[in-house]
């Protein structure tokens, strides 16, 4: 999870300014907190767009119910809970819509190549096709593990299992999105 | 935690799914506009009636504190009385030299004994 380097200040102190109305300190806790909100909110939904909307809901359901953050140093994971559960509603509420979506993506051709930025929008589509391809639990733990570097024990308690079984979806995820990878490039999107 | 197979493999690259500092700056200047009429009202100061609503909880329990208690010293004393008012029976008794029965009250409710008009 993220923290605050040392000439930084913690999230409690920013929590605590953000309660009192500091609209710095909420922007602070926003871009400290971002790409974590964002890949738990990816892990759930497989949308970019969906996730980026879900942690904006989040965050302002965080900046309403700030009071009930009891351990503000624990924020991110605080956040992470919010982040989950705004994106399961999301998921819920708009289940259909969002095959649509998928299937639409699906059918989208491929970007034209030529320079880096369009080889790292094809490696996006590959990537976000494999993961929309994951069942929901498998692709929260590789996108918290291998992008966010959290431990199993942290994305056990965050996602209400045991370790061995976050293991267990961390193994089957990476073999499934190596192989759909593979299919897509040769040279995979491993490191 | 490296002795287990499961985690021999290496993490997978996901960086590309994550958005871009441009991306990252959008998203948080479209927090700020979103976020700014909550933190704008966490700036004001409370109105009459909300700060009264905010020490509405509090109150009331202290409120319903007082009242159970209030209660429970209503439900105690009667009792209290009821014995206090057995030894007066007996005081009087005693102070007029007739038996207890004689003087009223509940040990005479008990026995019988008309309390009006009783003369030994």
């Amino acid at each position: 999870m993220p923290t605050a380097p040392p000439s930084e200040p913690t999230d409690a102190a920013l929590v605590a300014a953000s309660r009192a109305g500091d609209a710095d300190a909420f922007d602070r806790l926003v871009r400290r907190h971002f790409r974590v909100a964002y890949a738990v909110a990816l892990g759930v939904l497989g949308d970019a767009m969906q996730a980026e909307d879900a942690c904006q809901d989040a965050f302002l359901r965080a900046l309403e119910k700030l009071e009930g953050c009891r351990e503000p140093e624990r924020f991110a994971g605080w956040l992470a809970m919010i982040v989950r559960r705004t994106a399961l509603n999301a998921l819920r509420g708009d289940r259909r819509r969002r095959q649509d979506d998928l299937d639409e993506g699906a059918q989208l051709p491929a970007p034209a190549g030529g320079g880096d930025a369009a080889v790292r929008e094809e490696l996006r589509g590959a990537l976000e096709r494999a993961l929309a391809g994951l069942p929901a639990p498998q692709r929260e733990v590789v996108l918290l593990h291998d992008h966010e570097g959290w431990s199993h024990a942290e994305i056990a308690r965050q996602l209400g299992c045991s370790e061995v079984m976050s293991r267990q979806h961390l193994f089957q995820a990476r073999r499934r999105l190596r192989a759909d990878l593979a299919a897509h490039d040769p040279r995979g999107g491993t490191r | 935690m490296t002795d287990d197979p499961m985690d021999d493999e290496a993490p997978i690259d996901l960086r590309a799914l994550m958005p871009d500092a441009a991306r990252e700056e959008r998203f948080a200047a479209r927090m700020r506009a979103a976020a700014a009429p909550e933190l704008a009202r966490r700036r004001a100061p409370l109105p009459l009636l909300a700060r009264v609503d905010r020490w509405r909880r509090p109150v009331g329990a202290v409120a319903a504190l007082a009242a159970t208690l209030a209660l429970w010293v209503y439900a105690a004393t009667p009792a209290a009385s009821a014995t206090n008012a057995v030894s007066d029976t007996d005081a009087v008794a005693s102070a007029v030299g007739v038996p207890a029965a004689l003087s009223g009250g509940t040990d005479a409710l008990l026995l019988g004994v008309p309390t009006t008009g009783a003369t030994p």
